[in-house]
């Protein structure tokens, strides 16, 4: 099933930068509908609300929810459990990974990254675009 | 001085007021009867008395600052701070200068081809001109890197000066409240797991993490 590029997909990161660097790939990509969120609890707020999100990408270390937690609210949410979910952060422990994934992380991207591997990762989670 | 020196010497001291006054002695008169004896008067022993609690308590003072002081010396860390934090943040640092110059590079790169694109004026110019600008927001992905390390540079920084702030309140009881405890190994918290950029030689790729990521299915 090909991928509706009019999804909306919330972006959260503390790095306002990095925010705008994730909306104008995305948009490359050929989406546009694009929410942000500065750090989990805003973006709680946002999934609650009326909008349905098609993919949640994310950065883990944030004030004052972190990505893991807010992966883990998501999770525990009936009504956002299966909203996939991308994780793209500079921890790139182990330990990290094995966290994020028995959270139900749905796929996992260090930082730095190209456009190429966010493509790949986007489509293996929410399928070929 | 022994026992018989001492009874001679009091009976020597006494001898003079009781010839003067009699065994009997009258409530007035014992200020002069002890001076007459021991040389000072109530008030000076009392005086006496008052400057050796002082030096008591001066000296008590002194001890327990030298006590303090001791402790904020330990907990100063200074072989932890010199065989860990310093050089961390030492490595940091030149991954910073290394992260930016490399973005650098690359938007100098992407912006000359840009240029060179438009010069050669390609019909295909709009794609090739966006796969360069793809690189460019790419590579201001330092920003966002740099900044996390800049973060645990700083917090080196304020780590040695909240050490260097409790030696100097030594003896005023504020080093003591202020004192970080020792540190204690906690069982992994989500704390534990926030820790940053890792130094490039340590850090996984992302073809590592993948393979984690697929090997944890």
């Amino acid at each position: 099933m090909a991928v509706e590029k009019d999804m909306n997909i919330l972006i959260v990161d503390d790095y306002k930068t990095m925010l705008r660097i994730v909306t104008n790939l995305l948009r490359q990509l050929g989406f546009n509908n694009v929410s942000e969120a500065l750090d989990g609890a805003e973006a709680l707020t946002k999934l609650r609300e009326d909008t349905e999100f098609g993919l949640i990408i994310s950065d883990w270390n944030m004030e004052p929810m972190t990505g893991l937690q807010l992966l883990k609210e998501v999770r525990a949410d009936e009504n956002l459990k299966h909203t996939p979910f991308i994780m793209i952060t500079a921890e790139s422990k182990t330990e990290n990974v094995i966290a994020a994934k028995e959270a139900g992380v749905n796929n996992y991207i260090v930082k730095p990254f190209n456009a190429e591997t966010l493509r790949g990762k986007m489509s293996a989670v929410i399928g070929d675009f | 001085m022994g026992e018989t020196e001492l009874t001679k010497e009091l009976d020597a001291r006494f001898a003079a007021p009781r010839e003067r006054l009699g065994d009997t002695v009258e409530i007035a008169d014992i200020e002069a009867v002890m001076t007459a004896i021991f040389g000072s008067s109530p008030s000076e022993l009392t005086a006496l008395a008052e400057r050796e609690r002082h030096v008591q308590s001066e000296l008590g003072q002194s001890m327990a600052f030298m006590r303090t002081a001791r402790e904020e010396l330990a907990g100063l860390e200074v072989s932890e701070i010199r065989r860990t934090r310093i050089p961390d943040a030492n490595d940091e640092l030149e991954e910073i200068v290394s992260a930016t110059e490399t973005a650098t590079n690359d938007i100098m790169d992407a912006a000359e081809r840009i240029e060179a694109l438009v010069a050669e004026g390609d019909d295909d110019l709009p794609d090739r001109v966006t796969v360069q600008i793809t690189r460019i927001f790419e590579s201001c992905g330092f920003q966002d890197i740099t900044g996390q390390r800049i973060g645990k540079v700083v917090e080196t920084l304020r780590h040695i000066e909240a050490k260097i702030a409790g030696l100097s309140g030594a003896g005023d009881g504020a080093a003591s409240a202020d004192r970080e405890p020792p540190a204690e190994k906690a069982a992994p918290s989500d704390a534990d797991l926030l820790n940053g950029p890792q130094a490039s030689g340590e850090a996984q790729s992302q073809a590592d993490i993948d393979k984690l990521f697929s090997s944890l299915d």
